[in-house]
């Protein structure tokens, strides 16, 4: 190897670059990307499960596998997204918005592979930000106390509006009622019982993951199987469809998008306990509103997927520096890899870089070999998941079933949460029917608790006064209100332009 | 097609093998039991500090007792469902399931949980407990503490991780015993609960040593009292709530238990099992790493001490309740 003068940065990559070390960066990608693959079976449980046997590994290994299961599973989790409108991982919630309508219309090569370049520009991004910026900007994320957090998920509570694809009441009914559904359970606060109705798993409130695989995968499954007949010829056999590769123009056209993902991404991956979930969709709804053709998301828009895509893998970066920069976990994965690395002796804390120095660049450089690694995996591998979609559709329906019931079940070793995808599932056909958007309903149902409870707590410690002397806290508020507010004044503004004009040219003529 | 399906299957199988090829047969042991794998189930979500003591111990088991031991995490309402799940299986060791003190307080909150429906195992670990300030605080000394929270009651907040955890209770009891009024803020968990001490959120943070430990290190918080009953042989200076006349002290702890009706030679022959395996050394290092004390309490102890945890933390519930 080439002698390099040792300084902590190329110590740090030196660790990495070992035969060994890259070996274990290899089974993290399989492992990762057959995990994101598989509806319900999220990252956070493959690190948690993998952790058990990484304990005897040296701290470097132990990583390259665990952190290179949480990249690679990024990428796999679109897959599912984008093919059978079921995300892989809550991570790609946002990715069905568009990603499936594009399927349907044949154009699923492309989405997958326009997916997995957004992801890997967004993966950059967030790891670039690790390597420059990581102490300084977790000092950022120390600011997010109860009352800025409220503000945060008051934010992307207001994203309601946007992803409901216009059907602007039913999108805030269907809201509201995910956010009925995010009370079920323990009061956060006094531990009192809340809507739990003597059945002993709602204690620990609605499961999440499988209301999402109900609301999109399984609602869809039975829909299809309702409208069979009409939809026969309606699914195209897709792999013949030409173009994989993104044309220059679309490329072009897909910087914007891309560039909003990835700041929105990187922001929300900081704040602790967000993750990508959250930060794609609050991206697409950013893209949407400056978009030159809004009227496209949601129905198959190049750009909303990319925007969503690239933000949700933004946040990486930001949630491993909180993690390894504050001691507190950015999302569930990295709660399940602080303590596998306080077995191995790291204390992940403020006082972790200036000990150890050399792990900061280790981590970059683990994070760009699986990036790289993933993304050429991904694009090789497409082309045979695509296929998929030419089976007969009553094959795949059954397919599909099996998966999500496997997928949920495997999640806590629980028959009750195979039950709740069900019921969510038919509750989600229901809502497909009538056309209530099911994206508003997981919001409220994931940000509906966090919500409560940093209000709750930060009126516990100093009552209102502490949200409105939390600059934080007010410029957030001040966007999310105007989020709901400058939408609709425009376009009272513009249609009064028109009929403005209209009447002047009436009177002309 | 079928290449992607069969891909997908193996797959599958591979996260399924996962789970279960921590295996390793030895030598079979001479007393009837065990003929067949033991089942420990874990109550908790995969990777918590409870989870990690299941996967380092499941091994050193299987060394004992010479059958597989499969660890199955069956989370969900604070531990119940696993609890609840234990309590209905036959008892025949081949059913156990690690517990946390949870077992005797769930009671005291609605819960449908009975530790007389349980035959305790053994204890694997303590984590003793800490009151850490914001290292800018004003207070220097527990005495501080309290005189301000007497000065103005309620206005001393802390934070803890949930209501009727294994330390928001201990800072009912330090209300009581002190006879001052706090506010409690009640977090999703240890982590965000002492980051928000940390971060100068609320004005302590009471939780275990080791999980303030990173904070403390980093120079966000400073101990104020060790809740052990000697001073901590990791930081001599700090001294003991007993110095300061305050009779408190707790610790969390891990441990296992199998359904109550067990044979008592069967319970015996586990207990002794994990007491070979706390001693351990490979065992004793992933705990003490993980700022957890290795501390073991055969079956009989375990029997005392839950009974004593449920008469301990039944009032502190009720006064918690009660505001």
């Amino acid at each position: 190897m080439i002698q390099i003068a040792a300084s902590p940065v190329t110590d740090g990559i030196m660790t990495v670059l070992q035969p060994d070390t890259l070996l274990y960066i290899g089974l993290g990608i399989a492992v990762g990307m057959l995990v994101g693959a598989f509806p319900g079976v999220t990252a956070t449980m493959a690190v948690a499960l993998a952790s058990g046997f990484t304990l005897t590994l040296d701290p470097i290994q132990g990583l390259a596998v665990l952190l290179t299961i949480y990249v690679a599973a990024q990428f796999g989790d679109r897959v599912p997204a984008i093919l059978i409108n079921t995300p892989g991982t809550p991570a790609s919630i946002s990715t069905t918005f568009d990603g499936y309508p594009l399927a349907l219309k044949g154009q699923a090569g492309l989405a997958l592979t326009t997916s997995a370049f957004g992801s890997a520009f967004g993966m950059f991004v967030g790891i670039i930000i690790l390597a420059v910026a990581a102490v300084p900007l977790s000092e950022l994320a120390r600011q997010f106390g109860p009352p800025e957090m409220f503000a945060l998920v008051v934010f992307g509570l207001t994203m309601m509006v946007g992803v409901s694809s216009g059907r602007i009441i039913k999108g805030l009914a269907a809201g509201a009622f995910g956010l009925l559904l995010s009370t079920v359970g323990r009061d956060p606060i006094t531990g009192d019982a809340r809507f739990t109705l003597n059945i002993l798993e709602l204690n620990g409130g609605i499961p999440f993951i499988p209301v999402i695989i109900g609301f999109f995968g399984i609602a869809e499954v039975l829909n299809q199987i309702l409208t069979r007949n009409r939809l026969e010829h309606h699914i195209k056999p897709v792999a013949q469809l030409g173009q994989w590769m993104p044309g220059r123009q679309l490329m072009r056209r897909l910087l914007k998008p891309m560039g909003i993902g990835a700041a929105t991404g990187s922001v929300v991956g900081l704040v602790p306990a967000v993750g990508g979930d959250i930060a794609g969709v609050i991206a697409w709804e950013n893209a949407r509103k400056v978009s030159k053709h809004p009227e496209e998301f949601g129905k198959g828009s190049m750009e909303g997927l990319t925007a969503g895509d690239t933000s949700s893998t933004a946040t990486l970066g930001g949630s491993v520096t909180t993690t390894m920069a504050l001691g507190v976990p950015g999302d569930s994965v990295m709660a399940v890899m602080i303590g596998s690395m306080m077995i191995w002796g790291i204390q992940p804390g403020p006082a972790l870089f200036s000990t150890h120095p050399d792990l900061v660049s280790s981590l970059v450089t683990i994070m760009v070999i699986a990036t790289v690694l993933t993304l050429g995996l991904s694009l090789l591998r497409m082309r045979g998941m695509v296929r998929l979609l030419e089976l007969p559709s009553h094959y795949l329906w059954v397919i599909i079933l099996i998966f999500c019931m496997v997928g949920t079940y495997s999640i806590n070793n629980s028959v009750f949460d195979v039950f709740m995808m069900m019921v969510f599932g038919a509750v989600g056909l229901f809502m497909l029917r009538f056309g209530f958007p099911a994206g508003p309903a997981v919001l409220g149902l994931i940000l509906g608790p966090l919500a409560e409870s940093n209000l709750r707590r930060a009126l516990i410690t100093d009552g209102w006064a502490s949200i409105f002397t939390s600059p934080i806290a007010m410029v957030l508020l001040a966007i999310a209100v105007a989020a709901l507010v400058v939408p609709p004044v425009r376009q009272h503004a513009k249609r009064r332009r028109i009929a403005g004009t209209a009447a002047e040219e009436a009177r002309v003529s | 097609m079928k290449r992607i399906t069969r891909s997908l299957a193996f797959g599958a199988v591979g996260v399924l093998a996962m789970t279960g090829c921590a295996s390793g047969s030895n030598s079979a042991s001479e007393a009837e039991f065990p003929t067949d794998d033991i089942r420990l189930t874990v109550p908790w979500a995969a990777g918590g500090s409870g989870d990690l003591t299941a996967r380092t111990i499941a091994p050193l088991l299987e060394r004992e007792l010479g059958v597989e031991v499969i660890v199955e995490n069956k989370p969900g309402a604070n531990g119940s469902v696993a609890y609840n799940w234990l309590k209905d299986q036959e008892p025949d060791g081949y059913n156990l399931s690690m517990m946390g003190v949870e077992v005797a307080t769930l009671q005291f909150q609605d819960y449908d949980i009975d530790p007389a429906n349980y035959a305790p195992i053994g204890q694997g670990l303590a984590g003793p407990g800490a009151i850490a300030v914001p290292t800018d605080s004003p207070f220097e000394t527990l005495e501080d503490l309290i005189e301000a929270a007497k000065a103005s009651p309620g206005d001393v907040t802390y934070s803890s991780p949930g209501v009727g955890s294994v330390w928001d209770s201990p800072a009912q009891g330090l209300q009581e015993l002190a006879g001052i009024e706090l506010t409690s803020v009640p977090f999703d968990g240890s982590a965000p609960a002492v980051a928000a001490a940390a971060a100068g959120d609320v004005d302590f943070s009471i939780d275990a040593i080791g999980t303030q430990k990173a904070q403390v290190d980093a120079g966000k918080l400073r101990y104020l009292a060790m809740l052990t009953d000697e001073r901590d042989p990791k930081n001599p200076d700090v001294p003991t709530a007993k110095e300061s006349g305050i009779e408190l002290t707790n610790a969390s702890w891990v441990g296992i238990m199998a359904p109550a009706g067990t044979p008592d030679e069967v319970v015996q022959q586990l207990s002794d099992a994990m007491a070979k395996a706390v001693e351990d050394p490979e065992y004793r290092k992933v705990i003490e790493n993980s700022n957890l004390v290795p501390t073991f309490k055969d079956s009989d102890e375990m029997k005392e001490f839950l009974e004593s945890e449920a008469n301990r933390y039944g009032p502190w519930i009720a006064l918690a309740q009660g505001k």
